[in-house]
């Protein structure tokens, strides 16, 4: 990204509908959708705007989770009976309660922290976790979206590009920059 | 630029905000109040660590007290929350919102201090990792074949997986208060929780998935932890204790006790917060309902368990049975059976009935009489033994008195602090109902629950940062 391109367009809007119409001029015009991030006091609906749908990985690593969990707890329940056999004729007992119980637990528990820090990596929550392209900074904007407007950021524009949709805003928004 | 249709919306937004944002001296009194009871744990635990378990009344043959008592009594309040909360999340009831916040909180106090007791009623409570495993030098390890270690298992599981369901709903939320505070210690303290979200589409994506999964693994573990609780019991030969339907049995009195627990709650904080626009009647009566079904529920399982025993014929179960409805316990068992049952289905069978105070009101006595059904379980199965010479009675000291009645000062002090700090009422799940509730989605069919008609001016409170 040269210097020329780094300027970046952010308003505040009331409606969904009015972001979408801003995103639908700007996309037309030329923006590119990977140059335009929309903040929402809320989850939007999957198709609520023209931008390609988040991907999430969450589910996945979930199961990972659960399956290290369950081998991690059955092989410490299973392990301790070997090394602490019960004196019956030369041969341990695995019992079925205590190893059943140890492994569903830590399955569970596998799957409950694998899913919390999925969640975390994706959503760029961890400490130290690079947030590309500026993604995910804060903004001198987002008091709006605690006040339960939505946020628009346009990046790395031209600066005639982003005097273009600061047109397309300022009919719209509550308040640009 | 907003709409007519959304302006109520945008108002209601407005007056959650303002709440939160307010200043509360009932809270701050309600925390001090407690913090009294706080010390009074503090000051009989330390009592007990320094002079040894002999300060309490536990003896041969009754060697589980009112820890135990309490322990299983705390861990099934915890149910409240997060089983509850993770139900109505996946069945997607919509009037859930305002509920789930709060009922989380209940869960990770409730067990932080159930998962005290154990330890409380080891007595040499320095010396409690040995229950751990891990390579040590004096070559101990826990015996993983005993109920008690699978309750480490259970508990650790479920308080870490209470910790972090109710914390992932609650980054979004610490965003709001972060970017409303003014800067200073304040706003630092919401910007540690909120880990620096913003409300990209990648995030609320990644967010809504870890919850949906989140609330669906949740529910199992919950309902293992009250049953394992009950194989605490269940797996002795103790008459009394031996039955096959302690599992679900325990699982029904914990939901049944939660619920308690949450009615008393929303009924507090709908009062104090003047949260009655968020928590409304239907909230309540809703509730009610789940609340009257879980008492019969609970009716027909003690029933049940009654039942089988005196049928059996069995001696020495028939003996604990005995003391239970005619003997010496006979006074707890039949007050256990009134406010459990009689007074819950008598009042919450009506729609009047399932208003905020008359549910919180049964709440309470449902608080009383589920305490008393874990006393009715511990104490007269171990002071009735099958042996007759080894008959013994149990009578509580000062000690266990002071830490029963701190435990619900922490819980209290905890709650109160909690609810100073952060929304107790999830403002994005809020947000996210009334825009279902407005483009006539899944909410709107339930659009009772999103109000409509706005009467006073919006209260904005902090405004931006």
């Amino acid at each position: 990204m040269t210097a020329a391109e780094r300027h970046l367009v952010e308003a505040a809007f009331e409606q969904v509908a009015d972001v979408r119409a801003v995103v639908e001029a700007a996309l037309e015009s030329g923006v590119s959708a990977s140059q335009i991030e929309v903040r929402s006091p809320a989850p939007l609906e999957e198709d609520e705007l023209p931008l390609p749908k988040p991907k999430s990985r969450v589910l996945l690593f979930a199961l990972a989770g659960a399956v290290f969990g369950g081998l991690t707890a059955f092989g410490l329940a299973a392990g301790t009976a070997l090394a602490y056999p019960l004196p019956t004729g030369g041969m341990s007992i695995v019992a079925g309660p205590p190893v059943g119980v140890v492994t569903y637990e830590g399955t569970a528990l596998g799957l409950i922290l694998m899913t919390v820090l999925r969640v975390l990596w994706e959503g760029g929550l961890l400490p130290g976790r690079a947030i590309r392209s500026g993604r995910g900074r804060a903004s001198t904007f987002d008091h709006h979206v605690a006040d339960g407007r939505l946020l628009l950021r346009v990046h790395g524009l031209t600066e005639s590009r982003a005097g273009q949709v600061r047109q397309l805003c300022r009919p719209r928004a509550v308040a640009l920059g | 630029m907003t709409s007519e249709a959304q302006r109520p919306a945008r108002e209601l937004d407005g007056e959650l905000l303002g709440r939160l944002d307010r200043r509360r001296p009932g809270l701050f009194v309600g925390s001090l109040a407690s913090g009294a009871l706080v010390l009074v744990f503090l000051y009989c635990w330390g009592y007990q660590i320094a002079n040894g378990i002999g300060v309490t009344g536990i003896n041969r043959p009754v060697f589980w007290g009112f820890y135990i008592i309490n322990f299983v009594f705390w861990i099934g309040i915890s149910h409240a929350g997060t089983l509850i909360s993770a139900i109505l999340r996946v069945t997607k009831a919509e009037w859930r919102r305002p509920v789930t916040r709060s009922a989380e909180a209940i869960t990770l106090f409730a067990l932080a201090i159930g998962g005290l007791f154990p330890l409380i009623h080891l007595g040499r409570v320095t010396i409690f990792y040995y229950m751990i495993p891990y390579p040590n030098s004096r070559m101990l390890w826990p015996n993983f074949r005993s109920p008690l270690v699978w309750d480490i298992a259970a508990i650790t599981t479920y308080i870490i997986g209470s910790a972090l369901y109710l914390f992932l709903p609650l980054i979004p939320d610490a965003a709001v208060m972060r970017d409303r505070a003014a800067a200073g210690l304040k706003k630092r303290f919401y910007a540690v929780l909120a880990l620096g979200w913003r409300g990209t589409a990648q995030q609320w994506h990644s967010l809504e998935w870890g919850i949906r999964i989140l609330a669906v693994a949740i529910i199992p573990v919950a309902v293992s932890v009250h049953t394992i609780v009950s194989w605490d019991f269940a797996m002795t030969q103790t008459p009394g204790w031996k039955s096959t339907i302690f599992g679900p049995y325990f699982v029904v009195g914990a939901i049944f006790s939660g619920i308690a627990v949450l009615m008393i709650a929303m009924a507090l904080l709908r009062r104090g917060l003047a949260l009655e626009r968020f928590l409304t009647d239907r909230v309540f009566n809703n509730l009610g309902l789940l609340f009257v079904t879980m008492s019969l529920v609970w009716g027909y399982f003690t029933f049940a368990e009654h039942l089988t025993v005196w049928y059996s014929g069995d001696l020495f179960e028939k003996n604990v049975h005995h003391v239970l409805l005619h003997g010496d316990f006979a006074v707890p068992f039949w007050t256990m059976v009134v406010v459990n049952l009689v007074i819950p289905v008598a009042v919450l069978s009506f729609p009047r009935g399932r208003r905020p105070l008359p549910t919180a009101l049964v709440g309470c006595g449902v608080l009383v009489g589920m305490w008393l059904e874990r006393f009715l379980i511990v104490v007269p199965a171990l002071s009735t033994p099958r042996l007759a010479y080894s008959i013994g009675d149990y009578m509580p000291s000062w000690v266990e008195l002071g830490i029963m009645v701190g435990a619900v000062g922490v819980f209290a002090c905890l709650y109160f602090t909690f609810t100073q700090l952060l929304p107790i009422v999830s403002v994005w799940e809020m947000r996210e109902g009334w825009r279902h509730a407005g483009s006539g989605e899944a909410g709107g069919a339930e659009s009772d629950d999103a109000p409509t008609a706005v009467a006073t001016a919006p209260a904005p409170g902090g405004g931006a940062a």
